[in-house]
């Protein structure tokens, strides 16, 4: 019984699984190729990336999608009935082991579809906020400001607000505050903070997206906060990072102080962001 | 003519392609030269006239100034060649006109630093007689962003790109054409056989729509079907040298000099401009400075960039053949002008 077994599995069945594999591979293969040249040009096109980026995932998917039917197609020759039982067997699998896989599968094909983001966003999911580096079939990978790569399972989508920072593009709005003492002409304190804003070599300004700056006057400090968008989100921490300390040597010039609180009250916030 | 310029003057270094008023007309820019000529007829009659005159650098701006101050009545002509002092700000009263060259000088890109273009923009909003103002086109469109400095004019005269056509015509009036042999090499270089020429629709309000318009390059194109004759070769080599300057006719001066080697000339032997230079964000801002002001000192870049070793900076803008250094004026040669335009625009940092 178990030579016949073996004559079986080497005449029919090893051949047909080699084959599988050999497509499993090359798919990988081949979404790997597509996936680096698609990011390489990406990279070479700045800040119009987007336009390529948004193609990596489905590429993946379009790949996969079409090894999976071959390899199918391949390995098995259903009939009618015996696709109806194999989604039988499928709905059994789902319902126990494989479900949390399949929404994967599932919130991912809705990542590439309908695009709440894509490849190159600045996103915060759940506890996380970062740089979406890879959209895969079960995972989203996120990239943060301390350089942790963060794997989102899929199926979050489902489960989570997503928060997109620039929804595909790659200007994006940065808020800076700064908190200066109520004693401060708040006038001079946003020309300053004004003037910080839109010379700062990180700043996009155009009539539809305008740089703003506020100012809100609390009962022990004020609020001067600015709105601006920057050139590629990339920079946001280089506009803040740049803005803050221009505007906080210029507080010091003009004798600008941070916010006084009584002691009984807890600590103030300083003068920045 | 009354002309009180500056301690430096912005004249051009050697090499550099200065245009005249027949330049301006043999590369059909009539209608600029007619734009202000009727602006300076019209405010004899008016009051309250400002004009602004933009070009990119070296595309002809100077010479559009000087015509005129040749043709006001005794003007008062100043020139800034670095920010000025406050009270080197010129007055504007009586009824001499004035005409300001250079006005992107006016202002730093630093806090604090438009107070003296706010000063200048508001002796213009009182004055009563003509004001003719130069302006490096990349500052304007920065400013204009920023402060809507436009709103201070009631005139504008920005000198636009050339076509492929108008440079042949630039060059058959200022160069000697018939001298270099056109040859065709192994390979063109880029081309794009369909450009994009991009429309703004305005709507209502301030909105306006970006309509994308397809545009065959034609020259190109024929020249697929007319092989190895002067004439389609020429025409490959123009269009290539408008595009490869963006139309800027002092850059065209200079790509067209430079391509000529042993008197022949090859659309391959014109350089394409490679918009990735491996810069970081603050040689990008120094290029943007430099580039916006057309040439400034590097003492003044030290006295601006104080936290940055602003030499070793220009030195690593210079290895990428960028920048170059004379004495102690920094700037941008014209025919790596492009590569500039083109590595600043990448970066998103013109306007």
């Amino acid at each position: 019984m178990v030579i016949v077994l073996q004559s079986v599995f080497k005449q029919f069945l090893a051949p047909k699984l080699f084959t599988a594999l050999l497509v499993l591979v090359s798919a990988y293969l081949l979404a790997r190729v597509l996936g680096g040249v698609l990011s390489i040009v990406a990279s070479r096109l700045a800040t119009a990336r987007f336009r390529v980026t948004t193609l990596i995932p489905l590429v993946k998917f379009v790949v996969y999608a079409t090894a999976t039917y071959l390899m199918v197609a391949f390995l098995f020759d259903f009939s009618s009935d015996q696709i109806l039982a194999f989604s039988g067997l499928l709905g059994a699998a789902l319902g126990f082991g494989l479900r949390d896989l399949i929404a994967d599968l599932i919130g991912g094909l809705v990542i590439v579809t309908e695009q709440p983001y894509q490849i190159g966003d600045m996103v915060s999911v759940g506890e996380y906020y970062g740089e979406i580096q890879d959209i895969g079939l079960r995972s989203t990978k996120l990239l943060t400001w301390n350089d942790t790569l963060v794997s989102v399972p899929n199926f979050m989508l489902f489960n989570e607000s997503v928060a997109n920072a620039n929804a595909g593009q790659a200007e994006m709005m940065v808020v800076v505050e700064f908190y200066v003492d109520t004693e401060t002409p708040p006038g001079q304190a946003r020309k300053i903070v004004s003037d910080a804003v839109v010379t700062s070599p990180f700043v996009y300004v155009t009539d539809d997206l305008p740089a703003n700056v506020y100012v809100e006057d609390e009962l022990y400090y004020r609020t001067i906060r600015a709105r601006a968008y920057v050139t590629d989100l990339r920079h946001e921490l280089d506009f803040k990072h740049d803005v803050s300390e221009r505007v906080l040597d210029a507080f010091d010039e003009a004798g600008i102080e941070s916010p006084r609180v009584p002691s009984e009250l807890g600590s103030a916030p300083s003068a920045g962001v | 003519v009354a002309e009180e310029v500056s301690a430096v003057e912005t004249r051009p270094a050697s090499g550099r392609s200065e245009l005249s008023i027949a330049d301006f007309e043999a590369a059909g820019l009539d209608a600029r030269l007619e734009a202000l000529e009727s602006t300076i007829e019209n405010a004899e009659n008016e009051s309250s006239a400002n004009v602004a005159v933009l070009s990119e650098p070296l595309a002809g701006k100077r010479s559009l100034i000087q015509h005129a101050v040749n043709m006001l009545e005794n003007p008062l002509h100043v020139s800034f060649d670095r920010v000025p002092e406050d009270d080197s700000l010129p007055a504007i009263d009586g009824s001499q006109p004035l005409v300001v060259e250079n006005c992107q000088y006016l202002f730093e890109r630093s806090i604090g630093g438009f107070e003296l273009l706010d000063t200048f923009l508001e002796r213009l909003a009182l004055s009563e007689p003509l004001v003719v103002t130069s302006w490096n086109s990349f500052a304007w469109d920065y400013l204009d962003a920023i402060t809507e400095v436009e709103e201070s004019f009631t005139e504008t005269i920005r000198l636009p790109s050339l076509s492929g056509g108008q440079i042949s015509d630039l060059l058959d009036a200022r160069e000697d054409v018939s001298q270099p042999g056109f040859v065709t090499t192994a390979e063109y270089g880029r081309f794009k056989t369909i450009d994009v020429d991009h429309y703004s629709l305005r709507l209502f309000g301030d909105r306006a729509v970006d309509i994308p318009i397809p545009r065959p390059n034609t020259e190109w194109v024929s020249s697929w079907f007319v092989d190895d004759t002067d004439e389609s070769i020429e025409s490959v080599v123009y269009e290539k040298i408008s595009r490869v300057a963006s139309g800027n006719p002092g850059v065209a001066l200079a790509l067209w000099r430079e391509s000529i080697s042993d008197g022949e000339v090859a659309p391959a032997d014109i350089r394409e401009p490679d918009a990735d230079h491996g810069i970081d964000a603050t040689q990008a801002h120094l290029l943007w400075v430099i580039l916006c002001k057309g040439s400034i000192t590097r003492n003044t870049l030290d006295e601006r960039f104080e936290e940055v070793s602003v030499d070793k900076e220009l030195q690593t803008l210079a290895d990428r053949g960028l920048v170059v250094t004379e004495g102690p004026t920094v700037r941008i040669p014209p025919a790596p002008m492009s590569e500039a335009i083109a590595e600043l625009e990448r970066r998103r940092m013109l306007w």
